[in-house]
């Protein structure tokens, strides 16, 4: 129950700093989201192999992190939440690829260790510029950002509700484990036998909010069409810091700073 | 204001849950529905605002007759506050949440911003306005979804458990607050105490008909009356008498 709970205000607490007055919460948030996809594709774009072309785009997500007054320790727990899924993706390249491709400290480095650590860094560098871009921009104006940038409606629409109703879900899941624990004291966990039922009756709760909603929603005119409330518009201040961000990931990306630091020293 | 005449009403499973109900509520008047677990309360709220379609009977609301085709002009006018003020409030702020309607009926930015002001205003929850509805406290939700139906500038107001998930203090803001809203309202409670100080009429549903119509303090003092329905005399009557 605890860890439930815990999540819960995990969630929350994110979303919290997002009412932040600091430089980077006053930016646009069209300019923010336009500048964290850019960043998501050039990162993405390095081949599998790169690890120094990939480490000077870490100043990004440190710097927004100081300027925007967002607590590391906060960026980087949920962090590790989606590390596991990327780390069970690329353990096996270092078994199939095993040529040598460098000598580091006399240690033979494989190609497949390469990429392996490539994943890992692509993964960490993509999770915290989406988790600093919702520490710093609210969700209703972020999905006002995502219909301009004609992403389809459905989509915005089933995000924002999947993100509103999450913590109701939880806490739905969280109570009805407290009520499961306090009538089988002795157990930890839930039973295999009963997991099936649980996760059923939890199923039909999540139908039953649903519906009514649904007919909430009904009650207020909805009719398929969600409308999101319009923001202000971009100053040139917006324009300008998006022009310069992206510029100076196309220039991380076409020249490999960490090599030419790298031959000053050698 | 509502009108309902010979409704009745079985769910699919066969549960009969209306039976030959007639209401004639007149405008601007507050009148509670009470009745017994599963006497039909929620129900009839779910069939005056077209929830649930009523296939027999004949129901008009602000002078709208209930039916499908009518439905977008019927909640213009209806404004329904839900039991589980969870189940109303899905934007990610509490102003969003309130000119979801407005901008559902596609009024001018201008009208949304106004309407909503207006709503925000009457409810006094100014302070509330950019907060998360998930982390409001029930009385301050409760007021938020009322605010959120008052934008729609409805002429008739329903209310299905209003005082639930309520402390007393709420409670009493909350009674307060109603008071003060001139709308035609039409409230289904078991909070009898509540019905004492708002209502001027109560009808009473005792499976699914209707059991006894008139004055609170007058149907709420009447023992026999009351067991018959499966209520009881509300605290504060049990005191003075």
């Amino acid at each position: 129950m605890s860890k439930l709970t815990e999540s819960i205000n995990r969630i929350q607490s994110l979303e919290e700093l997002a009412d932040g007055k600091t430089a980077i919460h006053c930016i646009h948030p069209m300019a923010k989201l336009i500048t964290t996809i850019f960043f998501l594709v050039v990162v993405i774009s390095f081949d599998k192999y790169s690890i120094s072309g990939l480490i000077p785009f870490f100043t990004y997500p440190i710097l927004l992190m100081a300027f925007g007054e967002i607590p590391y320790r906060s960026v980087l727990t949920r962090l590790i939440v989606a590390l596991p899924f990327s780390f069970f993706a690329g353990l096996s390249n270092p078994f199939f690829d095993r040529e040598t491709a460098l000598i580091l400290l006399g240690i033979p480095v494989s190609w497949g260790i390469l990429s392996f650590l490539s994943i890992i860094l692509k993964t960490v560098l993509t999770v915290m510029a989406v988790l600093i871009l919702i520490a710093t921009t609210s969700m209703d104006k972020l999905a006002y950002q995502m219909i301009r940038i004609k992403i389809p409606k459905i989509f915005v629409m089933q995000i924002m509700l999947t993100y509103r109703y999450l913590t109701l879900l939880i806490k739905e899941a969280s109570d009805m484990i407290t009520a499961y624990h306090l009538r089988s004291s002795r157990q930890k966990g839930i039973r295999l036998a009963h997991a099936g039922t649980f996760m059923g009756q939890l199923l039909l709760r999540s139908f039953e909010r649903a519906e009514k909603v649904y007919v909430a929603m009904k009650c207020r005119g909805f009719n398929g069409e969600y409308h999101f409330a319009s923001s202000e518009r971009m100053r040139r201040g917006d324009y300008l810091y998006g022009l310069f961000v992206c510029t100076a990931f196309l220039l991380m990306r076409g020249i490999n700073l960490s090599r030419i630091v790298g031959s000053i020293f050698v | 204001m509502i009108h309902a005449k010979n409704v009745s009403y079985t769910y699919p499973d066969g549960n009969k849950a209306l039976a030959d109900v007639c209401i004639d509520i007149s405008e601007g008047s507050t009148v509670a529905v009470v009745g017994a677990n599963g006497a039909g309360k929620s129900t009839l709220l779910a069939l005056l605002v077209g929830i649930f379609p009523a296939k027999i009977g004949e129901i008009e609301m602000a002078g709208i007759p209930v039916k499908k085709d009518k439905l977008e002009d019927i909640r213009r006018k209806v404004g329904f506050v839900f039991q589980n003020p969870d189940d109303q409030l899905f934007m990610a702020s509490v102003y969003d949440d309130i000119a979801f309607g407005p901008r559902n009926f596609g009024c001018s930015a201008n009208e949304i911003k106004e309407m909503t002001e207006h709503a925000i205003e009457t409810m006094k929850i100014e302070h509330l306005k950019n907060r998360a509805p998930q982390k409001l406290s029930g009385g301050e939700k409760r007021n938020v979804a009322i605010a959120a139906v008052l934008a729609m500038n409805p002429e008739v107001l329903l209310f299905d458990e209003p005082s639930s998930f309520l402390d007393p203090k709420s409670r009493r803001n909350f009674i307060h607050a109603m008071a003060e809203l001139g709308h035609t309202k039409l409230i289904a409670t078991h909070d009898l105490d509540l019905v004492l100080d708002l209502c001027e009429r109560v009808i009473i549903l005792k499976k699914g008909e209707v059991y006894a119509d008139g004055k609170p303090m007058e149907l709420f003092r009447d023992q026999e009356l009351m067991e018959a329905a499966g209520l009881e005399i509300p605290l504060s009557l049990q005191n003075r008498t």
